[in-house]
C-alpha cells in the first residue's frame, strides 16, 4: 500500500512553457497525510507551476500526479471536492460580494445552502471580512482578496489545502491567525500543501519541507530532519536555519551577482 | 432536512445575477434607443426586426463568450467539483433565459412607440422565428467561445465589431426560417426544425464545447 500515507503524490513531472523554458524537470514529490509541506524555491524554481498542475489549471508534459489514491485525469473534476486552493492569484468573481461568493463556493463545493451560508457567516467573522461582507471583491485590498480565497478554500472542509503564497500581502496579525487555523486543521487530518518565501516562517509552521531548483526536488524531508539530511549533501554541514542551509543548496547552483558601484 | 441545491440550478441562477448586476449591460440603453428609432422608422419588416438587433447585438458576449464573462471567471470555475458538461448547460440555459426576459421588455417598450399596432400573429411570427435562431445562436456561440476567447469584454473596438459579426451570425441563422415559413406547412417546419437544433446543441454542442475545452484547457488558462 504504498500510497496509503501519501496524500498527494508527484511522479517525474516535466513541464515545458511555449516560451522553451522548463519549468519542471522530472520532480517527484510526495505529500504525507496530516502534513503541513512547505515548499520552497527562488522565483521560477517550479513551484507555482507544480501548484498549478495539483489545481488542474494546466497539465504536464510528461509524469503523473496521484491525488488521494487515484491518479488524476483530466475529465475528472470529483476529487476537487476534497481540495481548497489558495493560488499566487487569488480567483475569485470580482463583481461578487465576498459573501456571495463564500456561499457559492460553499454550495459548489457540495454544502447544502444553509450550511453554506452559516459557514460563509462565520468566515467573514473571523476573517475580519464581515463590515465588507456586502462588498465586491474586486474593491478589496489584496490581503483582503488573499482572506476571501482562503475563507473559500476552507468553507468545505478539504482534506487537502494548497496554498500558493497565501501569507502574502497578509498583514502579520492575519498572518498568524491563518497559521493557526492551518495548523488547527492539520491536527484534525487535513494536509497542508503550502509554498512561501518565507523561510522563517516555512521552518516554524511545516512539518515537512521541499527545495526545488530549476524544476527538480533538491531535498525533501521532516522539517526536524533537515540537519541530518543535510549531511553528506553540502559541504557546510553546519549551519542555523532552514535560511542558510537553502541558500547555502541553491547558490552553488545559481550565478552570483554582483553590482559594480558597490 | 437539508437539501443541497443542483449545481447547475446554482450556476444558473448565478449567471442571471451577474448579468442583472453588470454595468457593462447599460450598453442596452443606446440599443433600445436605436430600436425605438427604427421601429418608428417607416421601412418594410417585420416590426420585431429592430428587438432582434438590440437584443443579439448587446447579447454578443453573453453567446460568443462564455468562457470569461469576467476576467479570472475561467480559472474560478476550473477549481470546483463539476463538470465542464454541466457549466456549459448552465451558461446556455442561463443566457436562453436572459434572452427571452429581454426579448419581452424590448419589444414592449418599441411596440409602445410604433406608429402601428403589432397583431397577435406577428407576435406568434417573432416566438417561432426566436424559437429557430436560439439553438443554432448557441450552438455557434459555444464553437467561437472556444475557439476565439477574449479575457476581457467591454465597451471597446473589438466588441463593436464582434457585435456586427453577431448580427450577421443572427441573418445567416435566421435563413432557415424564412425558407421554412414559405412553405405552406411552415410553421410545423419550424417547430420540427427548432426541434432538430434543440437536439443538435443538447447532444452534439454541449459535448463537442466540452472537448474543445479540455483539449485548450492548458491554453485557455493563464500562463504564470
Amino acid at each position: 500500500m504504498p500510497h496509503a500515507v501519501n496524500i498527494l503524490e508527484l511522479e517525474g513531472l516535466v513541464k515545458t512553457y511555449e516560451t522553451g523554458h522548463r519549468a519542471l524537470d522530472n520532480l517527484t514529490l510526495r505529500i504525507p497525510q496530516a502534513s503541513i509541506f512547505g515548499f520552497i524555491g527562488l522565483n521560477g524554481a517550479g513551484k507555482t507551476t507544480t501548484i498549478r498542475i495539483v489545481a488542474g489549471l494546466c497539465g504536464p508534459d510528461r509524469g503523473t500526479v496521484r491525488l488521494f489514491g487515484r491518479e488524476m485525469t483530466a475529465t475528472d473534476s470529483s476529487y476537487k471536492a476534497e481540495i481548497g486552493f489558495v493560488l499566487d492569484e487569488p480567483l475569485y468573481f470580482d463583481w461578487m460580494s465576498a459573501g456571495d461568493y463564500l456561499r457559492f463556493v460553499g454550495t459548489m463545493e457540495g454544502l447544502s445552502a444553509g450550511e453554506s451560508g452559516k459557514r460563509a457567516a462565520e468566515l467573514l467573522e473571523f476573517f475580519d471580512l464581515a463590515p465588507k461582507g456586502d462588498d465586491p471583491i474586486g474593491t478589496f485590498s489584496t490581503g483582503m482578496k488573499k482572506k476571501v480565497s482562503l475563507a473559500a478554500a476552507i468553507i468545505h472542509s478539504p482534506r487537502l489545502i494548497v496554498l500558493d503564497e497565501p501569507l502574502e500581502g497578509i498583514d502579520a496579525l492575519a498572518a498568524r491567525t491563518i497559521k493557526d487555523t492551518l495548523t488547527l486543521m492539520a491536527g484534525r487530518g487535513t494536509t497542508i500543501f503550502i509554498t512561501s518565501h518565507v523561510l522563517d516562517t516555512v521552518e516554524k509552521f511545516c512539518t515537512h519541507v521541499a527545495i526545488v531548483h530549476q524544476g527538480r526536488i533538491l531535498l525533501q524531508c521532516r522539517t526536524n530532519e533537515i540537519r541530518r539530511k543535510a549531511k553528506g549533501q553540502l559541504e557546510n554541514e553546519t549551519y542555523a536555519s532552514l535560511e542558510e542551509l537553502f541558500v547555502e543548496m541553491v547558490s552553488g547552483k545559481a550565478t552570483k551577482k554582483h553590482l559594480s558601484y558597490l | 432536512m437539508t437539501q443541497r441545491p443542483a449545481k447547475e440550478w446554482v450556476l444558473f441562477n448565478m449567471e442571471l445575477r451577474h448579468f442583472f448586476s453588470d454595468r457593462q449591460n447599460l450598453k442596452f440603453i443606446p440599443l433600445v434607443c436605436l430600436a425605438i428609432v427604427l421601429a418608428v422608422w417607416p421601412y418594410i419588416g417585420s416590426p420585431f426586426v429592430p428587438v432582434v438587433l438590440a437584443v443579439f447585438s448587446g447579447l454578443e458576449s453573453q453567446y460568443n463568450n462564455l468562457l470569461f464573462r469576467s476576467p479570472a471567471e475561467y480559472e474560478t470555475l476550473s477549481l470546483f467539483p463539476v463538470s465542464w458538461r454541466h457549466i456549459i448547460l448552465a451558461k446556455n440555459l442561463s443566457t436562453l433565459t436572459i434572452t427571452v426576459i429581454l426579448f419581452a421588455i424590448v419589444s414592449t417598450i418599441t411596440e409602445y412607440f410604433a406608429p402601428e399596432a403589432v397583431s397577435f400573429g406577428d407576435h406568434a411570427r417573432a416566438l417561432l422565428y426566436l424559437s429557430t435562431i436560439l439553438f443554432p445562436l448557441l450552438s455557434a456561440g459555444n464553437f467561437r467561445s472556444v475557439q476565439h476567447p477574449r479575457r476581457r469584454t467591454g465597451w471597446g473596438l473589438e466588441e463593436l465589431s464582434e457585435s456586427v459579426v453577431m448580427v450577421a451570425i443572427v441573418g445567416i441563422l435566421s435563413i432557415p426560417y424564412f425558407v421554412l415559413i414559405a412553405f405552406p406547412v411552415g410553421r410545423l417546419a419550424c417547430v420540427a426544425y427548432s426541434g432538430l437544433t434543440c437536439l443538435f446543441w443538447f447532444r452534439r454542442s454541449i459535448p463537442r464545447t466540452e472537448g474543445a475545452i479540455l483539449t485548450k484547457h492548458s491554453a485557455l488558462c493563464l500562463t504564470p
